[in-house]
């Protein structure tokens, strides 16, 4: 996946405004997309831009034994959270609530990987090899581009030099989408990729909700 | 202007909104529930059906038999799963494999397949396929039981214990006959006379009350074709002309098995009518025989090496008197089995080879169905499984043997258990002429081509996770009624269906019926399908009709479901 680096929106946002009259505010939050970074600076008096950037992965690999047929599998998986953002902050009330509405790009997933590494007794006469069985492997994705809205607390550019921000919204991140592919015997254990993207197609929603420290320049 | 507080209470509204049409955790846990492995085999392009089957009921034989392979592809045979083949012993005498998919048959390079096949209480027998074609084959195996003790059509058998042995030397003579019956009008007589002195294969002697078993095989296409194979032929693979046969052994009340003999002392004991003082005699039916002089064949079980010897035919009658050197051929210090198998040959006409250009075509429009063609010659019979229609065959598909086989001149015919294959003769001279001889086969016309949906009783909510074709399953079957052995439907005739009409999500993953066309059946009679995968088998007497539906229940099958 090609990633947008959030300084390159930071730089352009700059570039539309004055630099004597530019009012900046940094901020490090934790959030559901992850640790990440803001930058956020003035439009016009009462709305805000904000950049930020979020990332956060993990792995974890385990043997497992199936007690049914004495296979042992061993499975590795890895988890991507993280994105970037451009947000637009709306401050009503001429305090530190605010709309804000924007565009995510997501970059939240997984792969994982399972293959046998112990034959399988099939019959008396009968073992098969974990290579003969063959392996399974797989991707889990959302659509990259995901609309944003919510809410807040928080001004990072106008409001005290050191500030709490707290956001609460949903990105609409569409339908997410698994792949499945597979070598071997097994292969045609794939085709339950097609039910499994039926039961999961409602999961369009995100809940979006970061906690930080900002600070005004 | 909008308040604050309406402000916040449309917020909530929305976020209730998105927040309550979210996500359905129900679906996507009866979506991950029910994954489980799906599998697909390897296709295999030649598959081999093998039937060991009892030669007196051409049914499969049930129980363990010991399985060899030879020829030029045995090792090349992988298993249903594409796997290299480990078989060396089968039981239900009925097994699916394959042939790797880097040979590949044809007429210019054939796949010759020997497999040899032997269990205790049986005579040994083997038989070659040539595969010329991809597809599916058959390999059928009949095995003659040494103890038969029912008469069939074409053998008759007797037991007794006349003789006996008094420390080592038989002081009662052996004498045991056969005697004709409405089935087999052959007959055939052993007499071995005091003094002799019966010695098993360690030459150890054979004392007490002696049983004598004796089998007579007579002239006739029902008793020919339980003679096994490999008694058919002489030492360079050309069919013997039989004439007639037989197979005798002796044993004393300890077990012992009498495997050569000394002969009595000259002018001590009495002597062996028709055969001199070191002999004893054999007679044996062989009707149709002008008197004279013939060969007959002494052979060696279990690994068939023969003995030519010569016998005098009077009155249809041959006399065959067996030295001590004859029966002695076989004291090698090997374990013997102790039978004596005697094979008399017609001595007529030399023999010569067909002509290389002489076919035959067995002709049935628009038929996918193979046949089980038998070929009656002149003291030859031989059964060739799994023959297709509609292409044109040497005599070597017919009957297993070399192309370069010399048979006797006479008549051969053709025929089909269930009588499709009609008027087919072909005359055989030598030297031999070019024939290209087109056969009609013709089934009756309450004869059908009936549809059988195959599946397996899976219990409810289960499937058999297999996808894809299944190369090494096959289907054989034979009509109730019928004494012909099975026919095997053609791997063309087969059409697997995944996902049961109407499905809908995981339920069309699966395999879920193999719907197969059995062409030339009976309509309103009972046949004995048998489903093969490999080693798992499945038995269904199923009556005929258009439709008709085989449900596999066997636990083989069934363990299959998830």
């Amino acid at each position: 996946m090609k990633k947008i680096p959030f300084l390159i929106i930071a730089t352009l946002l700059f570039a539309g405004t004055s630099y004597s009259q530019t009012r900046v505010g940094i901020a490090f939050q934790a959030s559901t997309f992850g640790p990440g970074a803001t930058v956020g600076v003035q439009i016009v008096p009462g709305v805000n831009a904000r950049v930020s950037g979020y990332m956060a992965s993990g792995s974890t690999s385990d043997d497992v034994t199936d007690d049914s047929n004495d296979v042992t599998v061993a499975f590795d998986a890895d988890i991507t959270l993280g994105g970037v953002s451009l947000l637009f902050d709306w401050f009503p009330f001429k305090n530190a609530f605010h709309l804000t509405g924007g565009v995510f790009y997501n970059n939240i997933g997984a792969e994982f990987s399972g293959a046998p590494i112990s034959e399988y007794k099939y019959s008396d006469s009968k073992t098969f090899s974990a290579d003969k069985l063959g392996s399974l492997s797989g991707e889990f994705k959302y659509p990259s581009i995901a609309p944003y809205v919510g809410i807040g607390t928080g001004n990072i550019v106008t409001g005290g030099r050191v500030s709490f921000v707290f956001d609460l919204g949903i990105a609409y991140v569409g339908s997410p989408e698994f792949i499945l592919e597979g070598q071997g015997m097994i292969a045609p254990t794939a085709r339950h990729a097609a039910t499994i993207n039926k039961g999961i197609e409602s999961f369009k929603y995100y809940p979006f909700l970061s906690l930080g420290i900002g600070v005004r320049l | 202007m909008i308040r604050k507080k309406n402000w916040i209470s449309f917020l909530i509204a929305v976020a209730v909104t998105f927040g309550g049409q979210g996500c359905d955790f129900n679906a996507a846990e009866d979506a991950f529930d029910d994954i489980g492995y799906i599998i697909e085999l390897e296709p295999i392009n030649t598959t081999v059906t093998l039937q060991v089957l009892d030669a007196s009921t051409l049914r499969p034989i049930s129980g363990d038999v010991n399985i060899a392979f030879s020829g030029t592809v045995a090792s090349s045979l992988v298993d249903v799963y594409s796997d290299n083949l480990q078989l060396t012993r089968l039981s239900g005498g009925v097994f699916s494999f394959g042939v790797a998919n880097s040979v590949v048959p044809s007429d210019s390079s054939p796949a010759s397949l020997t497999v040899m096949a032997t269990r205790e209480g049986y005579f040994s027998s083997e038989t070659t396929v040539s595969m010329k074609r991809t597809g599916s084959h058959s390999l059928v195996v009949t095995l003659l039981g040494a103890d038969l003790t029912k008469d069939t059509a074409g053998s008759q058998n007797s037991k007794n214990t006349s003789g006996s042995s008094s420390g080592g030397v038989v002081s009662q003579p052996v004498v045991i006959s056969t005697a004709p019956t409405s089935q087999t009008q052959a007959t055939a007589t052993v007499e071995i006379p005091t003094g002799t002195v019966l010695l098993t294969s360690t030459g150890t002697p054979l004392t007490g009350q002696l049983s004598t078993e004796l089998t007579v095989f007579e002239n006739t296409p029902e008793g020919l074709s339980e003679i096994p194979a490999a008694a058919r032929v002489d030492d360079n693979g050309n069919p013997i002309s039989i004439a007639g046969a037989a197979f005798f052994r002796v044993t004393d009340s300890a077990g012992n098995v009498a495997s050569s003999f000394v002969p009595p002392p000259p002018g001590k004991f009495g002597k062996n009518p028709g055969c001199g003082v070191e002999e004893f005699q054999v007679l044996i039916d062989v009707a149709d025989s002008a008197d004279g002089d013939y060969s007959a064949y002494i052979v060696r079980l279990p690994d068939w090496v023969q003995l030519e010897i010569t016998g005098q035919v009077a009155n249809g009658v041959m006399e065959l008197c067996v030295t001590p050197d004859n029966w002695a051929f076989f004291q090698d210090g090997q374990p013997s089995d102790g039978y004596l198998f005697i094979v008399a040959a017609f001595f007529g006409p030399a023999n010569c080879e067909l002509d290389a250009a002489t076919t035959f075509t067995f002709s049935w429009p628009n038929n996918q169905t193979q046949l089980n063609i038998a070929v009656n010659g002149p003291g030859v019979y031989y059964e060739s499984f799994g023959v297709n229609p509609n292409v044109a065959l040497g005599m070597s598909d017919l009957t297993g043997l070399s192309p370069a086989s010399s048979f006797p001149p006479g008549t051969y015919t053709f025929t089909d258990p269930q009588g499709f294959v009609q008027n087919a003769e072909y005359v055989h001279s030598c030297p031999s002429a070019s024939q290209q001889l087109v056969f009609p086969v013709v089934p009756p016309v309450n004869f059908i081509d009936a549809s059988v949906t195959a599946s397996v009783a899976c219990p409810a909510g289960t499937n058999v996770p297999i996808v894809g074709e299944i190369s090494g399953f096959a289907l054989t079957y034979q009509r109730a009624s019928s004494s012909g052995a099975p026919q095997l439907v053609n791997s063309d005739d087969v059409t697997i269906v995944e996902g049961p009409a109407g499905c809908s999500g995981d339920e069309c993953l699966f395999w879920d019926h193999a719907l197969v066309t059995v062409r030339g059946v009976a309509s309103g009679e009972n046949y004995l399908f048998t489903a093969v995968l490999g080693e798992d088998t499945d038995e269904q007497t199923l009556r005929m009709g258009a439709n008709v539906n085989y449900t596999a229940d066997d636990a083989s099958y069934v363990d299959q479901c998830q």
